[in-house]
């Protein structure tokens, strides 16, 4: 089990998470793919609901990752009208942060976004894992350009928008046990052909600084460190 | 996920004895007395779920536990109804543990047999609640609130909510349940079965919040902790909750002006709501604006009900497929939000219309669709009822017409509109007017006030049993009892010119009436008759009889209550032998049903059932029976708080010199629960009678005893 979900992390447990709501996660399936080039995504993309035996072949790759990291996902309703929009899936890179998915002009990467309940998260944990879900903090990924970990006491972690000039309502994100993928479970799949249009990285860590500060209401959140209170120095 | 533990050295060897004994080893098991080392001490849900964890669902052992589960369930189902006193609390805490382990593991055959036989189960565990540990009723909906994705009716049915909903409005000092069974209404709308289109169950949640903050009137701290309880649940921007809040609120504040006469009103949690979401909060007598922003699921718009009711005259067959998809937007709209108010609403609007601009039968048929379909949601609703049983006899289901009228008589004895209704039903369109006479009879023993009761009574005397006097009596003694009625006037009238040959004491009462209402049209217009030599009324024809019993089973209505009530109406007719000869057959034919097992009880056969049955239902008729003042002082004392304290305090009053019936000082509260403003309703009638019935005052009793054991089998 990752350290995520051990008492060690107690703090960071999501131990009240309501299990009867709908959680989405986005899973780039390239690198699963490149496995297995039998698989016609594009086959798979353009069929509604997705192809069974092409989906079940998919989701067979994507269980031989080995091990159990935590999945970063968010609650579908806070996402809602993004998914209902034509161009959903730059829409969700953009507002679920995850601007690590840049690719290049031309360049075409394949998606797969998973739809489940909190509960099945929990079910299939068989009663192993007594909290499932919780706040990213930097035991799960050290600061980098996309993600800050969120002040104590907030209860969720929120994603950088990549675009903060649209002044949308943060997403919260959270991590979750390892969810075994079943064929019901992946929604809809996507192709994103590059480039993306992307803000200064300065202006959206800034913007994002100051709604974590809003959102917690701690106006020096993410401050550097002065001598004043310092008490080492 | 599950393990592979399937190499057998693995295995705990009780597993093998689970599989060749499924029923024993569950009993054994939930007894604490299976051979199931190392968790022989354990709470039997802990060792059976430790005892088949990581086990694949088709394991042998799997699937025996789960065989052995509905095994003992079905087990327990026969016992406790025939337990002794003795043995009666054994049995039920076996069963309440059972329900904690199917809580817990979940077992799929015994789930669904607890879902599909929803009304059986509830009737075992109804009045089995001995305190506030041990209570079955509780278990057995807990057991629902987290097995829904399970219902045979399929994954994603919500058909549970109002049944959730009612609970929460319920849950409370005012309301028919304890407070703790607030959890149990919130749970199961948080986990009712998500449609496609839906990400969680938050505005249902809220709509189950309002319910029982306008009801139960808890304090602000007591409101807050359940409103912070919901928000930390379901996490969303600070823009998402005010819309939201402002739809729920808008909606509980409109049932409520429904129930006021339709003046504005509110309740104080709405207000704290409304402070805490910033929105703008209503001065007082003034109603909410209806919310601005529109919601992710909305009931149909209102002109599509306006044009079907524009057109209410054509053919059924033009209409039908209309008015079915104005009800399936608003299915889908209740169904999602929790809101079935604007649903209750147009089923009764348009079925009511439906029976008055036409008589084909066909329409009856399309009402009684929108009447169920309006109890399904709101099981009080009275217009609901009286729109089922209309839309059957419209359809020439009069028998099953006679039923509803029954059952309604049952869920609401305090209003005499019921008894007046069937009467009329049972003398005009069941050939029945001998029956008719009796059960009007009996409602003015219980209603004597009531202005509609003797003139209906002295008709029937009249029309069709020419027993002129007594209806000439009676019509005497409504004039006595309500001289400031102009209808009895007018009645007494007719009956003296048309039928006794005395129209010139006719034309003094018609002159006496106009000395008291000179502008009473109605007695213009036959003293004008009179003198031209008219007849003064037109006797009704009365309808052919169906030659052949139509259906009487109205559907999804347990049709054994019903039933009981009318052994109960005929049984009182009677006297004591046959009485007790149709409490031995309904007993015999209905022995599970709670509500015959209490008819049984009030006719004096409750002492041959070894069941212990907890309800006040019970415990009041036992009293009503033995009528001493002792019998009473003690029901008063064993139940001191909520609605029951204040109905063995009302039998009291019967028993004794008591000159007042005390009344909980919220009944008139506009946000009072539906059995409280029953209640009301039921005192202001008794209040009004007591002054006239001088040493009778006992003649109320019955009454009363219907009102208590009118709580009981409503599950349908």
């Amino acid at each position: 089990m990752p350290d995520t979900f051990k008492p060690l992390n107690a703090s960071a447990l999501m131990r009240r998470f309501e299990p009867n709501q709908k959680v989405v996660r986005l899973i780039r399936i390239d690198r699963v793919l490149a496995s297995d080039p039998s698989i016609d995504v594009d086959r798979l993309v353009a069929s509604a609901p997705p192809d069974p035996d092409i989906a079940g072949r998919l989701v067979r790759l994507l269980n031989e990752y080995p091990g159990a990291p935590p999945a970063f996902a968010c609650l579908r309703a806070e996402v809602k009208d993004d998914l209902a929009a034509a161009d959903w899936l730059p829409r969700l890179i953009a507002r679920l942060g995850l601007g690590h998915h840049a690719p290049r002009p031309g360049e075409r990467m394949r998606f797969a976004l998973m739809q489940y309940l909190a509960s099945d998260v929990a079910a299939a944990t068989g009663g192993l894992v007594d909290t499932p879900f919780a706040i990213p903090t930097v035991v799960d990924q050290g600061p980098g350009e996309f993600f800050f970990p969120p002040a104590a006491g907030l209860g969720w972690g929120f994603t950088a928008d990549l675009d903060p000039s649209a002044g949308r309502p943060p997403v919260r994100e959270f991590l979750h046990h390892r969810l075994p993928w079943e064929v019901r479970h992946i929604a809809r799949l996507g192709i994103l052909t590059g480039p993306l249009p992307r803000a200064a990285l300065a202006t959206l860590r800034d913007a994002h600084l100051a709604r974590l500060r809003s959102a917690s209401g701690r106006a020096t959140y993410g401050e550097e460190m002065s001598t004043a209170v310092d008490p080492e120095a | 996920m599950s393990l592979d533990l399937s190499f057998p050295d693995l295995r705990h060897p009780w597993l093998d004895a689970l599989v060749e004994a499924p029923e024993q080893q569950v009993s054994a098991l939930l007894r604490g007395a299976a051979d199931i080392p190392p968790y022989t001490r354990g709470e039997p849900s802990d060792a059976a779920a430790s005892l088949l964890f990581g086990l694949p669902a088709e394991d042998p052992a799997v699937r025996a536990f789960d065989a052995g589960c509905l095994a003992l369930l079905e087990r327990l189902s026969r016992d406790i109804p025939a337990a002794s006193a003795a043995r009666w609390p054994m049995r039920l805490l076996l069963l309440d543990t059972l329900f904690g382990v199917i809580l817990r593991l979940r077992p799929p055959r015994t789930v669904a047999a607890l879902h599909d036989g929803y009304a059986r189960w509830f009737n075992l565990v109804e009045t089995a609640v001995v305190d506030a540990a041990l209570d079955l009723r509780r278990g057995f909906w807990r057991v629902l609130t987290v097995t829904q994705d399970m219902s045979p009716r399929g994954p994603q049915s919500r058909h549970l909510m109002p049944l959730w909903l009612e609970i929460c409005g319920e849950a409370g000092p005012r309301g028919r349940y304890p407070a703790s069974y607030l959890d149990v209404g919130l749970l199961g709308l948080r986990r009712l079965p998500l449609p496609d289109d839906q990400d969680a169950n938050e505005e249902a949640v809220c709509h189950g919040l309002a319910r029982w903050a306008a009801q139960q009137a808890p304090s602000r701290a007591a409101f807050d902790a359940r409103l912070r309880e919901i928000e930390a649940a379901y996490p969303h921007h600070a823009q998402f909750w005010p819309p939201l809040v402002e739809r729920v609120l808008f909606v509980a504040e409109e049932h409520l002006a429904e129930r006021n006469n339709r003046t504005p009103s509110t309740f104080p949690a709405a207000a704290w709501w409304r402070e805490a979401m910033e929105l703008p909060v209503p001065r007082a007598g003034q109603r909410a604006s209806p919310p601005s922003g529109r919601a992710s699921v909305e009931p149909p718009a209102p002109t599509m009900r306006e044009a079907i009711l524009r057109d209410i005259s054509q053919p059924i067959a033009a209409l039908k497929p209309r008015i079915a998809a104005l009800m399936a937007g608003h299915r889908r709209y209740a169904e999602a939000t929790g809101d079935a108010f604007y649903l209750v609403r147009t089923a009764c609007n348009v079925g009511m219309q439906l029976l008055r601009k036409g008589t084909e039968p066909a329409r009856g048929g399309v009402a009684a669709e929108l009447a169920r379909l309006a109890l399904r949601h709101e099981p009080t609703h009275v217009y609901a009822w009286a729109l089922w049983r209309d839309a059957a006899a419209t359809g020439g289901a009069t028998a099953a017409a006679e039923t509803i009228g029954w059952e309604a008589i049952r869920r609401f004895p305090e209003n005499p509109q019921w008894w007046n209704q069937l009467a009329t039903l049972l003398a005009d369109r069941r050939g029945r007017p001998e029956e008719a006479v009796a059960l009007l009879q009996q409602a003015l023993d219980r209603f004597p006030l009531n202005v509609a009761v003797r003139p209906q009574l002295a008709r029937l005397f009249s029309d069709r049993f020419d027993r002129l006097d007594e209806a000439r009596a009676l019509l005497e003694a409504a004039i006595a009892t309500l001289p400031d009625n102009p209808f009895s006037y007018g009645d007494l009238a007719a009956l003296l010119a048309d039928r006794l040959r005395d129209p010139e004491g006719a034309a003094a009462l018609l002159r006496r009436e106009l000395d008291r209402f000179p502008g009473d049209e109605v007695a213009t217009n036959m003293l004008a008759s009179l003198r031209a030599g008219r007849r003064l009324r037109r006797v009704a024809k009365v309808a052919p009889i169906p030659a052949a019993e139509d259906l009487a089973d109205p559907g999804d209505l347990p049709f054994a209550a019903p039933e009981a009530r009318r052994a109960l109406f005929r049984a009182e007719l009677r006297g004591d032998t046959a009485m007790r000869a149709e409490a031995e057959r309904l007993l015999a034919q209905a022995p599970d049903l709670t509500y015959a097992r209490w008819v049984a009880a009030r006719l004096g056969l409750g002492e041959t059932q070894a069941r212990q049955d907890t309800a006040f239902a019970f415990a009041f008729a036992r009293a009503a029976r033995e009528g001493s003042p002792g019998a009473f002082q003690a029901l008063t004392r064993d139940y001191i708080q909520g609605l029951d304290g204040f109905v063995a305090r009302a039998g009291l009053t019967l028993v004794t010199t008591g000159s007042d019936f005390a009344l909980p000082p919220t009944a008139n509260d506009p946000a009072a629960g539906p059995r409280l403003r029953r209640f009301a309703d039921l005192v202001g009638t008794m209040r009004a009678a007591l002054p006239h019935l001088g040493g009778e005052r006992r003649r109320l009793m019955p009454l009363l005893v219907d009102f208590a054991g009118s709580e009981l089998s409503l599950a349908a």
